[in-house]
């Protein structure tokens, strides 16, 4: 059975969707992750057009981390103070890096440069996380502790704005967990994904924070960010799907729960070895992808989706004077 | 004034009129719902006496934009984006024969029947100048074209029937394709007699949505504002409903970490 995508233009076979939604929600509510890297590319594969894959992408990722950031707070894996300053950090960084982008653009080397930095970030966290991770697994009863704060250096605990987040377990700076947002907000705009990948291990590794609210912060942070995104791309470009985004979300919402679930039965060092295992995999997959011989050295670009509908703002129109007359 | 039209002009000035050679198309307006699997589309009409037929379907002409790959040493890189315009939407080519056995190449090309006669209405921005770089760029766009089934030169479908004194009935019935997105489609009937295009006819075809994705398109290009807020609510909606009825499903069953 297929189902037509009214602002995509084309037909899909739902079971796709359902089960690349699945997939993807299930990854999400397990590691923390939106997921965006591994389900713009099977939707652009199914044929969608690129711009309309990314954003309808947000908007289902609205879906599935809306079940699972609800799953998570039950489970008291949500700290709200630390979201909201990571919010604010992750999107000050955006901005930062939609303006790197634009200069690189007019330099004419962004998309190698984007290339480039997601092998040599993604690689360097999936390897360091992998390491660090496999070390404490190894360390048997230890192993499953969670990671606590490390001993933080003199002059980050004489930082002003000091704020015990309680659910979290640490106290920091205000200012410490905004500007690492900021950097990994810049590094996620470069690399045109949700960050979660770097937000993660950063909380874990950097802010001292337990796996599961990492988790689950991470997640709520997401939330916001893509309703942000998905309204935008609503506005501006016409490019969010929203039969696209119900029907991946059919199967991200619930995959989402069972990944949520799947939590409380995975220690901290195991979650954080699966992230790094997908992270690794992504990695390899964009090295293979830069240095095999492509079958066509052409792929969809993004752009306007009416690229791909050259008629639709002709029906449209006429569509809508019949619509608004009845 | 073109070879078809004489024989047109000398048909009627001899009282002659000549059959239909497009005479129905079944369905004449294809509907697009909720659930859209493409369409079985017949067409039917006659080739006079000692004719063949060849027919296209095709969408007008469309500007797309791809990302271009390039070596660079040992490794593959976005080069640039390359815009290709001017080349049909959409081309499904359908004959009883090999167009090959039915028409010149000359023939072919000029009524643009083949691949390389629709790569001559392609532009590329920026402009290639190595004609062997531009002969490859135009071959990954029809690879692709042909690979989402929006380009078929297969052909050998059309059925032709019992020959009468009208001439030979013919049908075609084929798979629309669910890809191509709602337009104003041509359906083209050549008719071919001594390895020239005799006669044309053509006809019409829309694909137009209706019910809830047509009026789902209207509101996303209309009222984005409303689009966009009411598309962030229902996700949220969504998920925080899975949410509730999941735990009510599993309610008793929680496991504590």
């Amino acid at each position: 059975m297929s189902i037509f995508l009214p602002v995509a233009g084309i037909s899909i076979r739902v079971w796709i969707l359902l089960g690349a939604g699945g997939l993807v929600g299930f990854l999400s509510g397990l590691l923390g992750v939106g997921g965006g890297f591994l389900l713009t590319p099977i939707l652009m594969l199914a044929g969608i057009p690129p711009t309309v894959a990314a954003a309808s992408d947000s908007c289902q990722i609205v879906a599935a981390s809306s079940s699972a950031v609800a799953a998570h707070f039950r489970l008291g894996n949500v700290d709200f103070k630390m979201g909201i300053t990571l919010l604010a950090g992750g999107l000050t960084g955006a901005a930062l890096g939609v303006q790197a982008i634009k200069i690189l653009r007019a330099l004419g080397n962004a998309d190698s440069f984007i290339a480039i930095t997601y092998i040599v970030v993604l690689g360097a966290v999936g390897g360091s996380m992998f390491v660090a991770s496999l070390k404490n697994l190894r360390g048997g009863a230890m192993a499953s502790k969670v990671h606590r704060a490390p001993a933080r250096p003199g002059r980050l605990a004489r930082l002003p704005l000091q704020v015990d987040f309680e659910r979290s377990g640490v106290r920091h700076s205000l200012l410490v967990p905004f500007f690492l947002c900021v950097i990994v907000g810049i590094l996620a705009s470069i690399m045109g994904v949700g960050g979660a990948f770097m937000m993660v291990p950063m909380m874990v590794y950097l802010l001292g924070m337990p796996v599961h609210v990492a988790v689950g912060t991470s997640l709520f942070q997401t939330l916001f960010t893509c309703a942000g995104v998905t309204y935008m791309q609503s506005t501006t470009n016409h490019t969010v799907d929203l039969v696209l985004a119900l029907a991946l979300a059919a199967g991200s919402t619930i995959g989402a729960q069972v990944g949520a679930r799947m939590t409380r039965f995975l220690r901290g060092d195991q979650l954080l070895i699966i992230l790094a295992i997908l992270a690794l995999l992504v990695t390899v997959k964009m090295t293979v992808g830069i240095i095999a011989t492509p079958a066509n050295v052409l792929s969809p670009s993004g752009g306007h989706a009416m690229l791909y509908w050259p008629h639709a703002p002709e029906w449209c129109r006429a569509a809508w004077a019949v619509w608004a007359k009845g | 004034m073109s070879v078809a039209s004489l024989v047109m002009l000398s048909l009627y000035a001899g009282g002659v009129v000549p059959p239909s050679l497009i005479r129905s198309v079944t369905p004449r307006v294809i509907e697009v719902g909720v659930f859209y699997e493409g369409a079985n589309v017949r067409v039917e009409g006659v080739a006079p006496p000692g004719s063949k037929v060849i027919l296209t379907v095709t969408g007008s002409a469309s500007a797309e934009a791809f990302n271009r790959k390039a070596r660079y040493g040992p490794i593959w890189l976005t080069a640039g984006k390359v815009r290709i315009s001017g080349a049909p939407s959409l081309f499904l080519r359908f004959s009883a024969e090999p167009v090959r056995n039915l028409l010149s190449d000359d023939c072919i090309a000029g009524n643009d029947l083949d691949e390389a006669a629709l790569m001559n209405h392609v532009h590329l921005e920026p402009a290639q100048k190595d004609p062997a770089l531009r002969a490859a760029l135009q071959a990954d766009y029809v690879a692709l074209k042909k690979s989402d089934g929006t380009y078929d030169f297969a052909g050998s479908r059309i059925v032709m029937g019992q020959p009468s004194n009208e001439g030979t009935p013919y049908t075609l019935e084929f798979r629309w394709p669910k890809k191509a997105p709602p337009a104003e489609y041509q359906i083209h009937a050549f008719e071919v007699r001594d390895g020239q295009v005799a006669r044309e006819a053509s006809v019409a075809i829309p694909v137009v949505p209706t019910g809830f994705p047509a009026w789902l398109a209207i509101l996303s290009e209309s009222r984005a504002s409303l689009y966009g807020i009411s598309a962030v609510l229902i996700s949220a909606l969504a998920g925080f409903g899975i949410d509730f009825l999941t735990t009510h499903l599993f309610r008793g069953k929680r496991v504590s970490h």
